[in-house]
């Protein structure tokens, strides 16, 4: 990882700096004992010169005989030999003018050699650095020695020359330099690492940005001249890191606001799409700026050819055409825009409804931006409304005929003249028919209706057909007591219960059964019987009447259809009894058929599954 | 008035029962036709003073056997009575076209019809008008 990388590196250079003040140290330790040393030994050699000179000139004063006695009495040699050994005294040497050594004192076990005298008394007294085999290197001072004015003898003192090495009270001193430095070294580095320490450390929690370790960083740095700077580092540090996060949540948001503003847009733009009308947006000039995915093909136009083209191009119906131009120029108004319905010529069949909406600004803003319209598809409204329109007359001329009747008969029964017992009974009996026609007629549309609206649910019981069929029959038996029809039943008992509506199975048998004595002839038969196979229950009404033409049958489960057949429209009826038995069999997922034969007679068959509503019967 | 013959077309029998009774009660000879195709044969026939009629019939309406008489007969004056079940804007184009047209809305008052023939008749026959 960089970081530990960089961490290593800063190890590194914190040892090589560590090092490098070592180094300097010593080398300046070095530098300042050498220079200790040569100053040591340059002192030594002054101290030297100085004594020797002075010694060399006192030995010169003192008489020959107290300097070299004949017999080994003590001589002033041996004191000088005392005393000099300290000073590095190697010999002290009196000799005569030949060179013959008179007296002398060896402080090593060497004795010295003796030394050829100058003659030149301007080369009697003076020093002079000379390698000795014996001794090294030396430093001598000679010297007359005088006696009233005349040489005598010559004195010749030998020291050591002074080397750097010389001198032990120079080393210890040299050693206390040195472990002084040192000791300056080590504490500058400990104190310089110290103060150097939260740099480092401030350096990798740049790296971390780790607020933590800046803390820790702070409470290291608690004094110090770096005190200042870390902290205001630190602080330096936190800021940035906050205003990075910042921005970085910034960022997010824009990213995740932009995600968001293209998932809607396209979401709407998917709900667009999947409009089943067309929808195009105009502009102020009246050319489309948008047209969704249905529009071509709604308008009959290729999608390429309304996109940037006004209305003219594409559109040849001249309604529309007068739409989009009153939207045009009524632009700068609010208007309540009205549908235009209209035939496109390329979809003659159909009928279309163009609706206009003005588009503002968003905002709220009062400029309007163009026009959006809508086309719908409205040719099942206008044809559902048109049924409407026709079976609302229908239902009014339904009702108001036995309405007329009634009224006819009753105003009649209202005059006294010409009122006879015969027209009592017979517009008595008819006002009472009608009455029942219009009662009968009334709850088969509301029956109807409700079937329709789809507010009737079944309400399916487990039911004998046994004792149903027969209850219904009775029913109409009854009320066809006058006429002469033959009923016959053949329904077993063992049928087996189907879930039904009692109570809307029993509308339908009655409509069945009352077509079936009505459009019967005198003396005819109606057969009310049962089958029962695997699958189904069939309940089956067979008829001797006039029978229903193939044309007829076509259509005779159309509401209000009435056959135009003589034979039928003598017969009063209303044309609901069929349509509504139908409605009410599909209700059950039946299937009601018949089979006819004009003259003869007509058998409808009601055919329910038998599985039919056991889901329901077994949850 | 007696001697004047309504012909009176409807497909409702108790219709034309009542309405035959009424009318011959108060003199006057009724003939029948129970739609506009048997109305139109029927015209012919009898060539009534008076037409009633219904209009939703089968095989023909009454309004397209009224408009057939109307350019059948265009010098004849006769009074037609239609019973309609509404007063709707559909008969009112029609119904501009056929002189002497007269809309009845159902329930129709059998009195009001014989009172209303009674004075067209009485009406023409004073002004000399003879049909």
């Amino acid at each position: 990882m960089r970081s530990t990388s960089r961490v290593k590196t800063g190890k590194l250079r914190r040892e090589r700096f560590g090092l490098s003040v070592v180094a300097i140290a010593l080398l300046v330790a070095a530098v300042a004992s050498a220079y200790l040393l040569v100053d040591q030994r340059d002192q030594r050699v002054l101290e030297l010169r100085h004594q020797g000179q002075l010694m060399v000139q006192m030995l010169g004063a003192v008489p020959l005989e107290r300097l070299a006695p004949g017999d080994r009495r003590l001589s002033v040699l041996d004191a000088v030999a005392a005393k000099g050994a300290a000073a590095e005294l190697l010999f002290v040497q009196v000799s005569a003018e030949t060179g013959e050594p008179l007296g002398q004192r060896s402080l090593s076990d060497r004795l010295p050699e003796p030394d050829t005298v100058a003659a030149e008394p301007s080369r009697w007294l003076g020093q002079r650095s000379r390698h000795d085999p014996l001794h090294g290197d030396v430093l001598e001072f000679y010297g007359p020695v005088l006696e009233h004015g005349q040489r005598v003898a010559q004195v010749r003192l030998a020291y050591r020359q002074p080397s750097l090495v010389s001198g032990g009270g120079a080393l210890s001193m040299i050693a206390l330099v040195v472990f002084a430095l040192m000791a300056l070294a080590a504490a500058v580095l400990f104190l310089v690492r110290r103060e150097v320490r939260p740099i480092g450390a401030a350096s990798a929690a740049l790296e971390a940005v780790d607020p933590v370790q800046a803390e820790r960083i702070r409470s290291a740095a608690s004094e110090g001249a770096l005190h200042d700077l870390s902290e205001g580092f630190s602080e330096a540090i936190q800021a940035t890191r906050r205003k990075v996060q910042e921005l970085e949540t910034q960022h997010t948001d824009g990213l995740m606001s932009n995600k968001l503003l293209v998932y809607q847009k396209a979401r709407i733009e998917a709900a667009l799409q999947s409009l089943p009308e067309a929808v195009l947006v105009v502009d102020g000039a009246g050319v489309v700026t948008y047209a969704n995915s249905r529009a071509g093909s709604v308008l009959g136009t290729a999608p390429e050819q309304l996109l940037g083209h006004t209305a003219q191009a594409w559109c040849s119906e001249p309604e529309v055409l007068a739409l989009f131009a009153s939207c045009q120029r009524d632009m700068a108004r609010t208007y309540r825009g009205e549908a235009v319905q209209y035939t496109p010529a390329h979809t003659p069949d159909r009928v279309l409804a163009v609706s206009p909406h003005p588009l503002f600004a968003a905002r709220g803003g009062a400029e309007q931006l163009g026009t959006l319209f809508v086309f719908r598809d409205v040719s099942d409204e206008v044809v559902a409304k048109r049924a409407k329109g026709e079976f609302v007359a229908h239902v009014a001329h339904e009702l108001k005929t036995p309405l007329n009747v009634i009224q006819m008969y009753s105003e009649t029964l209202q005059e006294d003249a010409g009122r006879t017992s015969e027209l009592t009974v017979e517009a008595t009996n008819i006002i009472h028919d009608e009455v029942e026609r219009l009662s009968t007629l009334i709850n088969n549309l509301l029956s109807m209706t409700q079937i329709e609206m789809g507010v009737v649910a079944l309400d399916r019981q487990r039911a004998r057909l046994h004792d149903l069929v027969n209850d219904v029959v009775e029913n109409v038996r009854r009320a066809a007591r006058g006429k002469d029809i033959n009923f016959q039943l053949d329904v077993p008992q063992t049928v087996t219960a189907i879930a039904i509506d009692k109570d809307l199975l029993r509308i339908a048998l009655n409509n069945l059964l009352t077509n079936a004595i009505k459009y019967n002839r005198p003396g005819g038969e109606v057969v009310v019987s049962v089958r029962e196979d695997d699958q189904q229950v069939a309940i089956h009404i067979r008829d001797t009447g006039i029978g229903i033409s193939p044309e007829d049958q076509e259509k005779i489960f159309d509401k209000f259809y009435r056959s135009d057949d003589e034979e039928v429209r003598q017969r009063s009826g209303h044309g609901l009894g069929l349509a509504l038995a139908k409605q009410i069999v599909t209700l059950h997922h039946g299937d009601l058929s018949l089979s006819s034969q004009l003259g003869e007679g007509t058998e409808f068959v009601l055919a329910f599954d038998k599985s039919a509503g056991m889901f329901r019967q077994a949850i | 008035m007696s001697g004047r013959t309504v012909l009176l077309v409807d497909d409702e029998p108790h219709v034309t029962r009542v309405l035959r009774l009424n009318l011959e009660r108060a003199g006057y000879r009724v003939f029948t036709a129970n739609n506009g195709e048997a109305g139109l044969k029927q015209f012919l026939e009898c060539q009534p003073d008076a037409l009633l009629t219904d209009v939703r019939m089968p095989r023909m309406t009454g309004k397209e056997m009224v408009l057939t008489l109307v350019k059948q007969y265009p010098e004849r004056r006769f009074p037609v009575l239609v019973m309609t079940s509404s007063v709707e804007r559909e008969h009112r184009d029609w119904v501009e076209e056929v002189p002497d047209l007269t809309l009845i809305e159902k329930p129709v008052s059998p009195r009001r019809i014989v009172e209303f023939l009674d004075h067209w008749f009485r009406d023409t026959a004073a002004a000399g008008e003879v049909g």
